[in-house]
């Protein structure tokens, strides 16, 4: 069998070209980006892990090790059964569980209501509401009419001064009545009012559902800020021990001896022996962390798409 | 649309119920007036920083409370805090919802509230029934006390606040470096260093054998005063900022001249010093990261730390550190012998020269002027000042806390102190009650305000703890008090009284806060490495000087010839 071996053009060869531009696109910039993002990445994820590191690192080990990167040769969990042990932490976390579930839904449900309302530019007033409420954005009373205002409402020194005063957020009211002006899709309400529902049956039933993704992310904003929160105890209802949130507790175990003596005394009482205070603050810095960090991932499908609704105009 | 209407009515009547019942948990202050007449049991509310109200039933069980409930005819709610205890307070004394007593440790705050009308008159309401209120009638009539009356409040009769004075039964003891004795042993052959240069010897053998040689105190780089009491004063220099009411930064020229030195060329070479020491971790290299009372704490009990200083401001405050610093840590070894106490190190300059006040004012404790019962609220304080009071809180109950020996002395109760106590989260094992301790002294210590004189008593309050020391306490007492002796007359120069009558204004203070700022940046930097200590001196001297310190110089030596002139 005889091959042709004359000069025949030589077939096309368009993958090499492609291979090439490929590699070309792939440019010093993206090195950077990689680089740039990866680092910001371990930044900040590194004093997380070094926090949850040193919660469970015997004392011994932790002060004799410059840079911990990977676990102790001993995992210890001492540290937490000493925080557990102390009766505080207990009922703040319960308070502070309260707080955010029963903050974060009466804020969604009252934010969102009153963003539909002042969305409806037809209705009369709605300007002059909207620029009221922006204006608290801008401009506050400061603290001490703030504290005289809860006062006369006789509101300190109750859990409810913890929650009502931020039942109505200013930042998260902008994004949704931009949602609820821009982005809702119309056509189903229209829908819904020729089918005979009214403004109410319509929020709840054919506009609130649509917004699930941008109603998850703003309560998850705000959960994280119910449960950071420890001001709001700090200034108005610091003398009634029993109402402390977790944030506190957590505040006064990094700032406050009486708390830091507090725990130890109650470890040495459930037979602890005496712990170093580094690793007990470390624990409850991890201990504070993890509902958030818990919820997070429930969450994540819908944060994404929700942190840029409202963002554009149709 | 029935439904969602029913809804919405569940959610509105539910926010309405709520906010109801919050309303109504508002709660008032129990003051129902009891049956018996005269003077019917009110609430008073009593505040001060730093304890814990978290264990209710040990709140509830305190004997100490009850034996001045009793005394008083009152009932006692306290309040406390920490983080933002004294913004608290502020707010609540502007909206009228102010604890019945509290303390502020803020001239600028006790003026300006004084000068508002916020505060109650307390001379007024004792001069009104002077016999109801004999201790405190004695104080208030006191020369001194008036001396500060008219500096605080511009008028000698007017008392505005309980002046709470710092003062000590010993002078303090600053820059006196504690050695562990292993370590003394092993590296300096026992001997404890006398000079700046063995000291500085033997800190840098200690990191050579693997260990931090020095822990000055000075978790965050910003408290300045032992690095500066034990390596730059005897030097002829210090190195710290100027801070509010003392000499901080200060070296004293002449009668009553006195010159900044922060950024001097000597201040220069002990600030190079302590780099070249940062660097072999001969200064502890976690100085500004780690806590002074945990991490170095701990990291001395464990043996890798191997000498500090703790600021002991009185002879128990070493037995304490004993204590919690080298027992707890080694609690089957640890002996009295295994710390030993250095002495204050001498420098070019000699000895280092610490000036104390004769009796700086601590703190101000007031009354509100809205208050609603003024005169149970200073029947209270009465009771503090009183010899039952002082003993109450210093001793206890007897029976309970301590028992009446033959010779009049009480001896304690073991742990009975520690129990009552450690329900507001103290336990330092300190035998007296944790409330209402620094009232009239912020050394914490009783003082003998009904029978001798007010200036007399707070500036010699009594140091009872030898009285509950253990055999173990007493000998750590002994040990410290032996080396307080030899060192107070070497160092500490107790200023002439008229110094008490010292004012910075609001400028000064600025320029202080100021100078304070730029000192414990450039320090940091120049003790951590982070900045070259040649090329950044310069901008030092030259932020210092545009932020003021030339100034501030001035403003203090004419303050110290207007105190002069007033009081002396």
């Amino acid at each position: 069998m005889q091959t042709q071996t004359v000069d025949a053009p030589a077939p096309a060869r368009p993958r090499p070209r492609l291979r090439r531009r490929r590699r070309l696109r792939f440019n010093l910039f993206d090195v950077f980006v990689v680089f740039f993002t990866v680092t910001f990445a371990l930044v900040c994820f590194y004093p997380m892990w070094y926090v949850f590191l040193a919660s469970i690192t015997p004392y011994s080990e932790f002060i004799q090790t410059k840079l911990m990167l990977w676990f102790p040769q001993t995992v210890d969990f001492q540290y937490y059964v000493a925080v557990f042990s102390t009766e505080a932490f207990a009922n703040a976390l319960f308070i502070s569980v309260a707080k955010t579930v029963l903050g974060t839904a009466l804020s969604v449900v009252v934010t969102s209501m009153m963003a539909y309302a002042v969305s409806k530019k037809h209705l009369p007033g709605m300007t002059a509401i909207n620029a009221l409420v922006v204006f608290t954005l801008l401009f506050s009373g400061g603290l001490i009419p703030e504290y005289m205002l809860y006062r006369d409402l006789g509101m300190l020194q109750t859990f409810w001064v913890m929650v009502l005063p931020q039942v109505l957020s200013v930042f998260y009211f902008i994004i949704m009545r931009n949602y609820f002006a821009y982005a809702a899709p119309k056509e189903l309400e229209e829908a819904a009012m020729i089918d005979g529902a009214g403004e109410i049956r319509t929020f709840f039933q054919i506009i609130l559902p649509t917004a699930k993704p941008m109603l998850a992310a703003v309560a998850l904003f705000i959960a994280v800020n119910h449960w950071n929160d420890f001001y709001s105890y700090m200034m108005f209802v610091s003398k009634v021990p029993e109402l402390q949130p977790f944030a506190w507790v957590l505040r006064r175990t990094l700032v406050d001896p009486s708390m830091m003596n507090q725990i130890r005394n109650q470890a040495v009482g459930s037979g602890l022996p005496v712990l170093p205070p580094i690793g007990l603050r470390m624990a409850t810095i991890v201990i504070a962390m993890l509902p958030i960090i818990m919820v997070y991932p429930f969450l994540q499908r819908f944060f994404a798409k929700g942190m840029m609704l409202g963002a554009l105009k149709e | 649309m029935h439904k969602a209407a029913r809804w919405m009515t569940v959610v509105i009547v539910g926010m309405l119920s709520t906010s109801l019942a919050a309303c109504s948990t508002g709660g008032s202050a129990s003051n129902a007036p009891s049956a018996s007449g005269a003077r019917d049991n009110v609430t008073i509310t009593f505040a001060q920083f730093g304890n814990s109200l978290d264990d209710a039933s040990g709140l509830a069980s305190d004997p100490i409370k009850k034996a001045i409930e009793s005394a008083v005819g009152i009932t006692l709610k306290y309040d406390t805090g920490a983080e933002g205890f004294e913004d608290r307070m502020s707010t609540e004394l502007a909206a009228g919802t102010s604890p019945d007593i509290f303390p502020t440790w803020s001239v600028d705050k006790f003026q300006s509230w004084a000068k508002d009308g916020a505060l109650l008159d307390l001379a007024k309401v004792v001069n009104a029934d002077p016999t109801r209120y004999p201790v405190l009638a004695k104080i208030f009539a006191s020369t001194q006390y008036q001396a500060y009356n008219k500096l605080y409040a511009g008028d000698p009769s007017v008392a505005y606040g309980i002046y709470s004075v710092s003062g000590l039964p010993h002078p303090s003891f600053a820059g006196v470096p504690v050695y562990n004795q292993a370590i003394l042993d092993k590296v300096n052959g026992g001997a404890v260093p006398q000079t700046v240069d063995q000291f500085v010897t033997f800190t840098e053998a200690a990191a050579k054998s693997g260990v931090a040689g020095w822990w000055p105190r000075n978790d965050k780089l910003t408290n300045w005063s032992e690095i500066d009491s034990t390596i730059a004063l005897p030097q002829g220099t210090s190195i710290a900022p100027p801070a509010s009411n003392t000499f901080s930064g200060f070296v004293k020229t002449g009668d009553d001249q006195w010159k900044l030195t922060t950024t001097s060329d000597q201040s220069k070479a002990v600030v190079q010093q302590l780099a070249a020491m940062y660097k072999d971790n001969a200064l502890d290299s976690g100085v500004g990261v780690k806590g002074d009372f945990d991490d170095a704490y701990a990291n001395f009990g464990l043996s890798k730390i191997a000498s500090v200083n703790f600021g002991f401001g009185y002879a128990g405050q070493f037995r304490d550190f004993w204590k919690t610093a080298w027992k707890e840590a080694n609690p089957k070894t640890a002996k009295v012998t295994d710390l030993t106490q250095g002495v204050a190190l001498q420098g070019s300059a000699g000895y280092p020269q610490i000036y104390q006040f004769s009796a700086p004012i601590g703190a101000f404790w007031v009354v509100p002027a809205t208050v609603k019962n003024p005169e149970r609220v200073v029947d209270l304080l009465e009771y503090i000042a009183s010899e039952q009071g002082q003993t109450t809180i210093f001793q206890g109950v007897e029976g309970l806390t301590f028992n009446a020996g033959s010779d009049g002395q009480p001896s304690y109760i073991d742990g009975a102190w520690d129990k009552i106590n450690k329900a507001y989260g103290t336990s330092d094992g300190r035998g007296q009650y944790v409330w209402f301790d620094y009232v009239f002294s912020t050394a914490s210590m009783m003082t003998e305000l009904q029978t001798k004189d007010w200036f007399e008593a707070v500036r010699n309050p009594v140091d009872h703890s030898s009285l509950w020391a253990t055999d173990q306490d007493k000998e750590l007492l002994q040990a410290s008090q032996s080396v307080i002796d030899t060192f107070v007359d070497k160092v500490v120069v107790t200023l002439p009284d008229y110094y008490n009558q010292m004012v910075l204004d609001e400028k000064a203070a600025k320029i202080q806060a100021k100078l304070a700022e730029i000192s414990n940046r450039y320090l940091a930097a120049f003790v951590g490495g982070q900045m070259d200590i040649e090329t950044g001196w310069p901008k030092y001297v030259a932020e210092y000087q545009a932020a003021g310190a030339g100034d501030y110089e001035t403003m203090v030596n004419q303050a110290v010839q207007t105190a002069k002139t007033l009081g002396g």
